[in-house]
């Protein structure tokens, strides 16, 4: 097969998360039982005397018109609430693309808003915020309805339509309750949960609140029955209500606690004082929770599908770009304005439910950064400087002016930002859309930009970008170390089709060589049309843009999207997912357009289409470790475990953190380059899971991870008797198509376009 | 041919020190039938003139006076004029030490000629005298004739043999120095680096130790090698894995994010050579690996080593070392 | 006050070995290809002890020079990037090729120039040629007091207070200015330049003074000046593989080892 056919056989991988379509397990099934039951209903009903069935809305209620007041003062609060909170965000700045790709933002805030795509992810949550969610909404619709009802010339609750909504109501009541019953044990019973680590009085009100409501709506409900449906009652105009319980039943709940209320014995009295009571306690409850809307976390109700509609477009890897760098005054983000107001407004969608410092590797390794404490330091700096500022802004002040504590570096300590691994497992996790990395790299881009706060040892890799291309410190190697051996390493002059991007890592890095090495070989055993740069490689910027140094990132990806568009370079092939990203996501930004493969992504092409065999059986266990910038930031997830399922001999077991809830190795957002502060590291984390899964290799396809493994291992595995071996996906590959020492066989000519 | 030399000489608690001796022996050779002169200034100096003869002297400029205890350029170059003055030598030999780093190059301009630093050999070249000294870090060595007079070469201790067998009962001619003059500089405080030691990046020895140590008790052999060698030149560092495992102090870390050293003498015992640990030692002169594992990277990198445990083979070591001296 | 840094730019230090080449017949360093001279970083912290006390007492001009080819610019910008209000580059056919002799002289004639410095700065020695004389011969040029391999540098009643390295410690001598110091690397890391600072310095003008402008004579300075002639330029031999010691028992091997570094003069 020629090149150029495999070439177009090559799937353009979808970018990011919205990649490879998942099973979805839950989303059916949510209403299965609903509109089940619901069809039963009708059936059934079809036999009943229906066509009178109703209700006398307010029969037992006096001055019913309040609720209107309340509902006004509600509106009124929501809208003055509101107002506030628009009032801060509005000290941001303007926030570029938000009117761009509106149907990409419209189904995001369908799915991730309405259809809690991430809620799910935490599967007791999933269920518990859908049974909450979904009653809400089907009891405010019931409640509208009722409204509708008597206060409108609309009739319709009656006859079977009737019966159906008491069905659903009482349905919805009922799902509901199990919501706030779920939610009550994991807050009192479930040891040392998550959304306790920052919990507030607001968070018990929230959620008995609805309990009440919705226990004291089954009340009213029942008492309405036990007097009506049940008994039959003769209101005070003197209509008569005949008694109808093949009505009540259809309000499964409420009938049953009706029809327990009997064994009470209460007078017809009793009942009907308890049902005004119920009736006034149950509205007011409702109004007042609702309007814990302006003034708790119950806000994300809203602002969480607002936020999935503001959710960025492009590829989850991408670092804004900031636009005519020399004519800024400020870089990155000093002060609560320097923000975008969207990064403002997210801070009003956080819940405090700590999925994101949950997942995150600083904070794991016990290190001084949990994302979610980080939002609400921002939050509640925002809350006390943000009315001056804009108070300021507004007059024409200089709100830089403004005595504030210094964000970056006293709201948010030095330490915190760097220990950020830019590995996207908090954004991954966030229900509400959060996205934290940009808003820590913005706060970075300020300390090294504007402040030049730099670890010394980030310093080092940061001056040595600059100075020498790369950002190893002291190697001994060259960039063509590796070609060592090697006679015949094409040198890429724009015929052929790939360009094969070894990287700083791969050419520099002493382990790194290997993996380089088996990755050429494999590229020549394919038959690719390839070729090198050798020393005119030079680092992309990566590390720089990751550490907060934008305006070497930008120098560095200009000049080298210039070599690439002098050599003719249309596509590359990467050893390292972090210029994978660069290449892929980022140039672009810079007018930097290439097609760009992972070496993961092409070996697996390779072997799915016959141009590399595996011919050797392994007889090896592995585990394998998905790197962030190939996994979670850009979606490559089946490659690499098609690549193992197709290795004779191979046998993988997963990592409990795997796929996109994958752990980070710890050497993320320039973490390469620095010294970790904390209880542990986040590559003895990580070396633990992977010594735990009783693999005897650890495959990854990223040069940082497998220094971060060999590094881990012997700290995790004293006794280099059976210890687990890091290996790049690559090298595994080259064992089985080529045998162990690499000898290649029954070669092929290299075929040339 | 013939040539007078004058070696600038210290005094080390009172005593000669052991570069200048070797210095006296490498001129009483490279004197060739001429003179050799050598000073000897600070407290007890004058009680030191029968071991600088012996060292291969044959005239000595003295001044017994504390006022040269504590090194002022200022009075060491009015004493060693003194002593050229009187002397007219064609080389001056200084040790690369705290005086002979700022005294050489003082010396030279003030006498408008050249000085050459950090010498590792200096020959008589065809009649010329010639000098040797490594630059770029190590990666190259260059060699230097003078194109004026006298020539002046700091010279690096250990690159030159003292007398052996020492000229016992030689006499020689005492020249005593005029009284120290006046310095520009006046020393106002002073500290001990005790607590700290000798700085790892200074240190032209720094002997390491790793994880293979084991457990943090396998420092304390690796401080008595250093100590073996003398506190004075050796440093002992630590590897990143052995400091993160609480073993060392993160200040005596070398490598990629440690201290990246230099030394002439590497020795690093149980420590398996990852690069980030290279980084910080690969431009040592020479890297000795001690270490059990024979497949171990440190053994590409090194030019000497040991296969072996390091409990076996640093006891014996330390010994040998002692008994060099 | 007005503060002198001496910048010299150098072949990287950190060029691989395996990449060092050195043309024998020419005795000069083959550049490393694709490698990029850098400052001298001694240099760096030179300049990072001129700005420290600048900043200590709140004001104080730093004139950055460097002798050297039109890429030394970049060593100058990086320090006027730290921080340094001017820089001049002295560059002339004249003046290239000599030794620390003739640097010095020619750096003494752009202070003498300058006229009203009150200190000068110098790194140790230039991770080039190591040699460390530069500044103690500017010092003597001038007529200045000195101290050098400092690790800290303050101004007290009016006199420079520097505290230089020794083997066992440290020590504190006071000079009268102007004086000449050279900073070691226990000073720290020079700082990482702001990007306003940085943009400032390549905005800014460098300027360059020749040998006739520093009145000096041709045949005194350069390559025609140089009172050390360089005969040869040569990679040493460091014996390539490592040589595992022999031995029956580790004692044996211990004492071949102890043996071996003393005949090669390592120990």
């Amino acid at each position: 097969m020629s090149v150029s056919e495999r070439d177009s056989a090559a799937p353009a991988h979808p970018a990011g998360r919205r990649g490879k379509p998942r099973p979805v397990r839950l989303t059916g099934a949510w209403w299965a039982p609903a509109v089940g039951l619901s069809g039963l209903g009708l059936i059934s009903a079809i036999e009943l005397e229906r066509t009178n069935a109703g209700r006398e809305v307010f029969f037992n209620v006096q001055q019913p018109w309040i609720v209107y007041i309340l509902l006004a003062a509600l509106t009124g609060l929501l809208v003055y609430g509101f107002a506030r909170h628009a009032t801060l965000w509005t000290v941001g700045k303007p926030t570029p693309g938000l009117l761009r790709e509106i149907p990409m933002r419209a189904r995001n805030a369908l799915r991730l808003g309405l259809g809690q795509e991430k809620v799910r992810r935490d599967r007791y949550a999933g269920i518990m915020h859908f049974c909450i969610f979904s009653s809400i909404i089907v009891l405010t619709a019931v409640t509208a309805q009722v409204a509708l009802e008597d206060d409108t010339p609309l009739s319709f609750l009656h006859g079977d339509y009737y019966l159906f909504f008491s069905f659903y109501g009482d349905l919805f009541g009922l799902i509901g309750l199990i919501g706030v019953g779920m939610a009550l044990y994991r807050r009192y019973f479930d040891d040392f949960h998550r959304i306790r680590w920052d919990e507030r009085i607001e968070d018990h009100a929230i959620i008995w609140g609805l309990g009440l409501i919705l226990l004291t709506g089954f009340g009213v409900e029942a008492a309405r029955i036990s007097v009506t449906e049940l008994n039959g009652f003769i209101l005070e105009d003197g209509t008569v209500l005949d008694a109808h319980p093949d009505w009540a039943r259809w309000s499964f709940v409420s009938y049953v606690i009706a029809e327990g209320l009997g064994i009470l014995d209460l007078t017809q009295d009793q009942v009907l004082a308890g049902h005004t009571w119920l009736w006034w306690i149950h509205v007011i409850l409702a109004f007042a929770w609702l309007g814990l809307l302006v003034f708790t976390r119950l806000d994300h109700m809203i602002f969480a599908p607002v936020n999935a509609f503001l959710l960025r477009t492009d590829a989850p890897g991408r670092l804004s770009k900031i636009e005519d760098i020399e004519e800024q005054e400020v870089f990155g983000v000093g002060q609560i304005q320097d923000f975008t107001w969207k990064q403002l407004f997210e801070l009003d969608a956080c819940v405090r439910c700590g999925r994101c410092t949950e997942v995150c590797p600083a904070d794991l390794a016990g290190q001084p950064l949990s994302p979610m404490h980080l939002i609400q330091d921002l939050k509640a700096h925002l809350a006390s400087v943000g009315p001056e500022v804009q108070r300021r802004g507004h007059l024409g002040g200089d709100v830089r002016e403004v005595a504030q504590q210094e964000l970056v570096g006293e709201v948010i300590r030095d330490e915190t930002l760097w220990a950020c691994r830019t590995c996207g497992a908090c954004v991954q996790e966030c229900p509400v859309m959060i996205e934290h990395v940009p808003t820590i790299v913005d706060m970075r881009r300020y300390l090294v930009m504007d402040e030049a706060r730099v670890p010394a040892t980030a310093q080092t890799a940061l001056e040595n970008m600059e100075m020498r291309g790369h950002p190893w410190r002291g190697t001994n190697l060259t960039r063509e170390s590796w070609m060592e051996g090697f006679e015949d390493v094409p040198v890429f002059d724009g015929s052929q089709d790939y360009l094969y991007w070894v990287g700083c890592s791969g050419s520099l890095v002493e382990r790194n060589l290997p993996v380089t090495q088996s990755v050429f070989r494999l590229l020549r055993e394919s038959g690719a049309s390839f070729g090198v740069l050798g020393q005119e490689e030079t680092c992309n910027g990566d590390p720089a843009r990751r550490l907060g140094n934008e305006y070497l990132y930008q120098i560095l990806a200009e000049q080298l999207i210039e070599t690439f568009k002098a050599k003719n370079v249309q596509r590359v092939i990467t050893n390292c997912p972090h210029c994978f990203n660069t290449f892929k996501n980022e140039y672009p930004q810079f007018d930097g357009r290439f097609e760009v493969l992972h070496h993961t992504e092409f070996l697996e092409q390779a072997l799915a289409d016959g141009s590399l065999t595996p011919k050797h059986s392994l007889d090896s266990s592995v585990t394998y470790h998905d790197s962030c910038y190939l996994g979670r930031m850009n979606g490559v997830y089946d490659a690499p475990r098609q690549i193992i399922e197709l290795l004779p001999g191979v046998d993988l077991t997963e990592m409990r953190r795997s796929r996109s809830k994958g752990l980070c190795c710890g050497a993320g957002g320039g973490n390469m380059w620095q010294e970790e502060v904390g209880e542990r590291r986040v590559n003895h984390v990580r070396t633990e899971e992977a010594v735990g899964t009783g693999a005897s290799e650890v495959v990854s396809n990223c040069p940082f991870c497998i220094q971060m493994f060999e590094d881990g291992v012997p700290a995790i595995q004293p006794e280099e008797e059976g210890r687990i071996r890091p290996f790049d996906i690559a090298e595994l590959i080259e064992r089985s198509v080529l045998g162990e020492n690499g000898a290649s066989s029954n070669s092929t000519p290299a075929a040339t376009s | 041919m013939a040539r007078n030399i004058l070696v600038i000489g210290e005094l080390d608690g009172g005593a000669l020190s052991s570069t200048t001796a070797e210095l006296v022996g490498g001129a009483s050779r490279l004197a060739d039938g001429g003179q050799v002169s050598v000073t000897l200034t600070g407290a007890g100096a004058s009680g030191q003139t029968d071991a600088a003869f012996a060292a291969g002297a044959d005239r000595a400029f003295v001044n017994d006076d504390t006022t040269y205890d504590d090194f002022r350029s200022d009075q060491w170059v009015a004493a060693a004029e003194e002593a050229i003055d009187q002397s007219a030598p064609d080389v001056i030999l200084i040790a690369q030490s705290i005086v002979g780093r700022d005294l050489g190059p003082r010396l030279a301009f003030r006498r408008d000629t050249a000085v050459a630093m950090d010498c590792v050999s200096i020959e008589d070249s065809g009649g010329a005298f010639k000098a040797t000294r490594p630059c770029y870090g190590g990666n190259a060595q260059a060699t230097y004739a003078f194109a004026t007079s006298p020539a002046i070469a700091t010279v690096r201790a250990k690159s030159q043999e003292p007398l052996d067998p020492p000229r016992d009962g030689a006499g020689g001619e005492v020249v005593e120095l005029s009284g120290a003059g006046e310095s520009r500089a006046e020393i106002v405080g002073r500290e001990a680096a005790v607590a700290e030691g000798l700085q790892l990046q200074d240190a032209p020895i720094v002997v390491s130790g790793g994880r293979g140590l084991g457990a943090p008790e396998g420092f304390e052999m690796v401080e008595q090698l250093a100590e073996a060698i003398g506190t004075d030149k050796a440093a002992v560092g630590s590897s990143r894995a052995a400091c993160d495992l609480g073993w060392y102090p993160p200040s005596q870390q070398v490598g990629l994010t440690g201290k990246v050293v230099t030394p002439d003498l590497y020795i690093a015992i149980a420590i398996s050579g990852a690069s980030q640990h290279m980084a910080g030692c690969s431009g040592s002169k020479t890297i000795i690996a001690i270490n059990k594992d024979p497949e171990a990277n440190i053994f590409k990198a090194a030019r000497y080593g040991i296969v072996g445990d390091y409990k076996e083979v640093l006891p014996p070591l330390i010994e040998a070392v002692k008994n060099l001296e | 006050m007005h503060f002198v840094v001496c910048a010299k730019q150098i072949p990287d230090p950190e060029t691989p070995p395996s990449a060092f080449r050195i043309d024998e017949a020419n005795n000069e360093v083959i550049p490393a290809p694709g490698i990029s001279p850098v400052l001298s970083q001694f240099d760096g912290m030179a300049a990072e002890a001129a700005l420290r006390i600048v900043e200590a007492a709140g004001e104080g001009k730093i004139t950055v020079i460097s002798l050297g080819q039109e890429s030394a610019q970049a060593a100058i910008k990086q320090v006027l990037a730290m921080g340094a209000d001017e820089g001049i580059l002295l560059e002339d056919d004249a003046l290239q090729g000599g030794d620390s002799y003739t640097t010095a002289r020619t750096l003494a004639a752009a202070i003498e120039k300058l006229g009203d410095v009150d200190a000068v700065f110098c790194g140790r020695q230039a991770a080039d040629w190591d040699m460390g004389q530069v500044g103690l011969g500017l010092a003597e040029l001038l007529g200045w007091p000195s101290a050098i391999i400092a690790k800290d540098v303050q101004i007290e009643d009016g006199k420079l207070h520097v505290q230089r390295v020794l083997a066992d410690g440290f020590e504190t001598v006071a000079l009268p200015l102007p004086a000449v110091v050279t900073i070691s690397n226990e000073i720290g890391d020079p700082r990482y330049p702001k990007l306003q600072q940085i943009m400032r310095a390549a905005r800014k003008t460098v300027n360059r003074w020749s040998a006739e402008e520093l009145g000096l004579d041709p045949a005194t300075v350069g390559d025609a000046g140089a009172r050390l002639k360089l005969e040869r330029l040569f990679i040493p031999e460091l014996g390539g593989d490592v040589e595992i010691m022999e031995g029956e028992s580790a004692e044996e091997q211990a004492q071949n080892l102890a043996t071996t570094l003393r005949e090669a003069k390592v120990l």
